[in-house]
C-alpha cells in the first residue's frame, strides 16, 4: 500500500509539470474552440469513435494544419500551432468526445462556437425560433465580500419551439461562487415560443478590480445567441464607516442581597465616520432590579472619537450569578452587537448553598449520564 | 422490515463501508456520539481486511463488526496470494457472517484493482451463493488507469471472476471516470465513497419502502441480473430550475453516472426509483421520460416514493450491455498483462546472461 502511494505520488508530481493547465471541453461534430479572439483556432472535423480518435484542424498565423488525436497526448512541435502544448481525445461517443487541452497560462478560456456550415440553403425559414438572451445585475459597484445575484433571462421571440437549448457561463476573474448557489446556472431545456426563463445564480468578490462577466452564450438546434457582457467594479475598501464599542462598568461584582450596584455604560464611536441613531436597550437579569436609571437609551448622534455614557444603580435581589447584556444598534450596524458586564455575584444573606442540592444532584447525575453514554460509544466503535 | 448485510472488503470497500455508515448517521464527524442510523432496513455491517491498520482507520464501524484475517501486512496486491489466504480463512468468515443471523439480501463491497478485496470478493460471494439461499451483489471500484500494470490485470481478472460467477450482479463504479470529485487522490476517495454512500442508501431505502408503483427486490434481481451482470447507478436531483423531466435525464447523463456508460445504447435493463412531493411530480412527464428510455434499451422498472416537501431525486440502475468502456478497459488490461510478461523475460534474460557471464568464475581473494 505504501509503495502504491509512493507511485502515485510521482506520478502526480510528474503529470503536474506537464499538465498544470490542462482543462477538458465536450465537442460535438462541427464545433471549434476560440482562443484570444482568433489568435488560437481549434475545429473538429471528424470523430472516429470506434478508432478512438478525432480530427481536428488548428489555425493560428493565418495558417490551418489537421492533427489526428487520441487519448494519449501528443505534443505538438510544429511552429505556429506548437502555441498550445498538448492536446488529447477520450470519451468517444458517435458525436462527441472530451478533448483536453494544455494551453499557455496567460491565455484567458476559450470560447466555444459552432462552425457554420454553408448556411442559407433552407428555404422554409417561415417558422424559426429566436432567443434573445440578457444579463442583469442590480449592483455593479461593490465591495470585497459582497455578493452579487446575476440574472439571466431567455425569451424565445421566434415563431416556433427553440429546444434542447443549452447555456455556457464562464466564472468571472476575481469572483467564486456564493454557498448556496449553483453554478454554472442550467436553463430551460425548451423554450415555446413567447416564452420566456429567468435563472439566477450568485457570486461573491473575492478580490478588488475591475472584472468582466462575459456574455452568456445560448444554443438551441443550429441557432447561438450571447447576452451583454456586464462589468463589476470591485472596492477593497469599505468606505467611510463608523464603528461604536460599547464598555460596562461596575463597581462592585460580588455582593449580598439588598446590596446596590453602580453600572456606567460608555459607548465610543472608532470609526471615521459619526455614528446615528444610536440605540442601547437591555433588560435586568431576574435576581437584580433597577434601583435608579433605564438601560434604555437614544443617542441622535455620535461623532467619530466620541463617546456618551450613562449609569444606573442595580439593586440585588436574589442570589445566583448575573450578566447584564445590552445591545447596541446605530445606522452603520442595524443588526447590533451585544455587550455583556462582568458577572456579578450575588450571596444570600442567610440561606447557604446546601439548599441548592436539589437542582445541583439531578443535573450532576445527567452529565454523569452523558459521559458515560459517550464513553461507550467511543468504546464500540474503538478497534 | 428487510435484513440486509453489507460487507466491505479490502481497505476501498472497508472505507465505502464506513462511509455508508457515517452516512446512515447522517454524516457528521460527531455523529456517531448523539446519533442513531437511519437506515430503513435491519442493516449489519461487516469491514473484513487482511491488513489490521486499514481496519484501525474506519471511524463508523463498529469495532465487533471489523473482521481481521490474519496475514501479515496484507496480500500485497497479489490476486492469487489472496484466493489462498481466502480459502484458508473461508470457515472463519462464513462463520462470522452466520452469527449475524439470516438475511434478505447481501452486497460486498470491494476494489477490483488491490490484493484482498479483489481476490476474496469473487470466491466469498460464491461461497455465500453456495450456502445461503439469498442473493448476494457485489459493489466494485474501477481503478484510476494511471495505477499501473498489477491494478489493471487485478481488476480485468476480478471483473471476469465476478461475470462468470454464480452472484447476482455487480454495480460498478470507477474512480477514473468520479476522479473529479476530489482535487487530489484523498479529495477524491472522500467524495467518490461519499456519493456512493449516500446513493446506495437510497437505494436500500427505496427496496424497503412502500412505493406508488412497484419496484422491489424482484425487480432489482432482474435488473441486476441481465447483460453483463454488471451495472452501475446514476442519480439526479431536482434544484431551483429542474424540472422531473431533466431531473430523470440527469440521472442517466454524463454527471450522474458511476460509470461511463451510455444508457439509451449500452444498457440492457434499467429500474427507476423517483422521489418527491407529490406536487414535483408530474405523472406524464415521468412517464415520457421513463418511455424514452425504455422504448431504447427494454424495460424500465419505476417506483415511485411520495416524500411531503421534498425535492425530486432520481436514481436509476443500469444493467450494462456491450460497453465501450468495458472493452476499453479490458483492451489496456491485456495490455498491461504483455508489459510485464515483457519486463519478467527481460530480467530472465539478464539473469541468464549474469551466470552465463560468470560460469566457472570463482571470486579470488
Ligand atoms: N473509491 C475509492 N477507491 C479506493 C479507496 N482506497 C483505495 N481505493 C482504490 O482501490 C484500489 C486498491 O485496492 P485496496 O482496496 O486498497 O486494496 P486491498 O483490497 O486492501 O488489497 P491489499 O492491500 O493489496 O491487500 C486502487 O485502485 C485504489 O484507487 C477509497 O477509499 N475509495
Ligand atoms: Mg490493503
Amino acid at each position: 500500500m505504501r509503495k502504491i502511494w509512493i507511485i502515485l505520488l510521482v506520478l502526480l508530481m510528474f503529470s503536474g509539470v506537464a499538465s498544470a493547465k490542462v482543462e477538458y471541453f465536450y465537442m460535438e461534430n462541427n464545433t471549434g474552440l476560440n482562443f484570444m479572439n482568433g489568435y488560437y483556432l481549434i475545429e473538429v472535423i471528424d470523430i472516429k469513435k470506434a478508432d478512438f480518435f478525432a480530427i481536428v484542424n488548428l489555425t493560428s498565423d493565418g495558417q490551418s494544419n489537421r492533427y489526428h488525436i487520441r487519448s494519449e497526448s501528443s505534443s505538438i512541435s510544429t511552429y505556429p500551432w506548437n502555441r498550445i502544448n498538448d492536446i488529447n481525445a477520450s470519451f468517444f461517443t458517435d458525436n462527441s468526445f472530451r478533448m483536453g487541452i494544455d494551453y499557455p497560462d496567460n491565455w484567458s478560456a476559450p470560447v466555444k462556437y459552432t462552425i457554420s456550415s454553408a448556411t442559407g440553403t433552407k428555404s422554409d425559414s417561415s417558422k424559426v425560433p429566436i432567443i434573445v438572451v440578457t444579463k442583469s445585475v442590480e449592483e455593479t459597484d461593490i465591495n470585497v465580500g459582497d455578493i452579487i445575484e446575476i440574472k439571466i433571462k431567455t425569451t424565445n421571440t421566434g415563431n416556433e419551439t427553440a429546444s434542447g437549448v443549452t447555456l455556457t457561463e464562464y466564472m468571472p476573474e476575481g469572483f467564486i461562487r456564493a454557498t448556496g448557489s449553483r453554478f454554472p446556472p442550467v436553463v430551460k431545456e425548451k423554450l415555446e415560443p413567447g416564452e420566456s426563463d429567468e435563472i439566477y445564480y450568485a457570486l461573491e468578490a473575492v478580490k478588488a478590480g475591475t472584472f468582466t462577466i462575459e456574455p452568456t452564450k445560448i444554443e438551441y438546434g443550429t441557432g447561438r445567441k450571447e447576452s451583454n457582457s456586464i462589468t463589476i467594479t470591485v472596492s477593497r475598501e469599505v468606505k467611510e464607516k463608523s464603528q461604536l464599542v460599547t464598555e460596562i462598568f461596575i463597581d462592585d461584582n460580588d455582593v449580598m442581597t439588598g446590596d446596590l450596584i453602580n453600572m456606567v455604560v460608555k459607548i465610543i464611536n472608532n470609526g471615521n465616520a459619526s455614528a446615528e441613531s444610536v440605540l442601547i436597550e437591555g433588560s435586568v437579569p431576574k435576581g437584580l432590579e433597577l434601583e435608579e436609571g433605564d438601560l434604555r437609551q437614544l443617542y441622535k448622534k455620535i461623532e467619530s472619537g466620541e463617546y456618551e455614557s450613562y449609569s444606573v444603580i442595580l439593586k440585588a435581589v436574589d442570589g445566583g450569578n448575573y450578566t447584564v447584556r445590552l445591545k447596541t444598534s446605530y445606522n452603520d450596524d442595524t443588526v447590533g452587537f451585544a455587550t455583556s458586564s462582568e458577572t456579578i455575584s450575588v450571596t444570600k444573606k442567610e440561606k447557604n448553598p446546601v439548599d441548592y442540592w436539589y437542582i445541583i444532584l439531578p443535573i450532576t447525575g445527567l452529565i454523569v449520564g452523558v459521559v458515560l453514554f459517550t464513553m461507550n460509544r467511543h468504546k464500540e466503535y474503538r478497534y | 422490515m428487510l435484513n440486509i448485510l453489507l460487507l466491505g472488503v479490502g481497505q476501498c470497500g472497508n472505507r465505502i463501508l464506513d462511509s455508508i455508515n457515517r452516512e446512515a448517521f447522517g454524516g457528521g464527524v460527531v455523529s456517531k456520539y448523539y446519533g442513531k442510523q437511519k437506515f430503513v432496513s435491519n442493516v449489519q455491517t461487516m469491514a473484513i481486511n487482511t491488513a489490521v491498520n486499514d481496519l484501525k482507520e474506519l471511524r463508523f464501524t463498529k469495532s465487533r463488526d471489523r473482521i481481521h484475517v490474519p496475514y501479515l501486512h496484507g496480500v500485497g496486491a497479489n490476486r492469487n496470494v489472496g484466493k489462498d489466504c481466502f480459502e484458508n480463512n473461508k470457515e472463519l468468515l462464513l462463520r462470522a457472517i452466520e452469527e449475524r443471523g439470516d438475511f434478505d439480501v447481501a452486497f460486498v463491497i470491494a476494489s477490483a484493482s488491490g490484493g484482498t478485496g479483489s481476490s476474496f470478493t469473487p470466491p466469498l460471494i460464491e461461497a455465500m451463493k453456495e450456502r445461503y439461499n439469498y442473493n448476494v451483489y457485489g459493489i466494485v471500484v474501477l481503478p484510476f488507469r494511471e495505477e499501473g500494470s498489477i491494478y489493471l490485470q487485478n481488476s480485468i481478472f476480478c471483473l471476469k471472476d465476478l461475470m462468470a460467477g454464480s452472484g447476482d450482479g455487480t454495480i460498478i463504479a470507477d474512480n477514473e471516470f468520479l476522479k473529479n470529485l476530489g482535487k487530489d487522490i484523498q479529495a477524491a476517495y472522500d467524495g467518490i465513497n461519499q456519493t456512493i454512500a449516500q446513493r446506495f442508501l437510497f437505494l436500500l431505502k427505496a427496496l424497503d419502502s412502500e412505493m406508488m408503483m412497484v419496484t422491489d427486490l424482484g425487480d432489482f434481481k432482474t435488473v441486476m441480473a441481465s447483460g453483463s451482470k454488471l451495472a452501475t447507478i446514476g442519480y439526479g436531483e431536482a434544484s431551483n430550475n429542474l424540472t422531473i423531466k431533466s431531473t430523470i435525464k440527469q440521472s442517466v447523463s454524463h454527471g450522474g453516472l458511476l460509470f461511463q456508460l451510455d444508457p439509451y445504447k449500452e444498457a440492457t435493463r434499467a429500474m427507476m426509483i423517483i422521489e418527491g412531493d407529490k406536487k414535483y411530480l408530474n405523472v406524464n412527464d415521468i412517464t415520457t421520460e421513463v418511455d424514452r428510455l425504455s422504448s431504447d434499451i427494454g424495460h424500465v422498472f419505476k417506483g415511485v416514493l411520495l416524500r411531503d416537501g421534498v425535492m425530486p431525486r432520481v436514481l436509476t440502475v443500469l444493467s450494462i450491455g456491450a460497453s465501450v468502456e468495458l472493452d476499453k478497459l479490458f483492451d489496456i488490461g491485456v495490455q498491461a498483462i504483455g508489459k510485464e510478461q515483457v519486463k519478467k523475460e527481460q530480467i530472465a534474460m539478464q539473469n541468464q546472461s549474469i551466470s552465463d557471464k560468470l560460469e566457472g568464475l570463482q571470486p579470488l581473494y
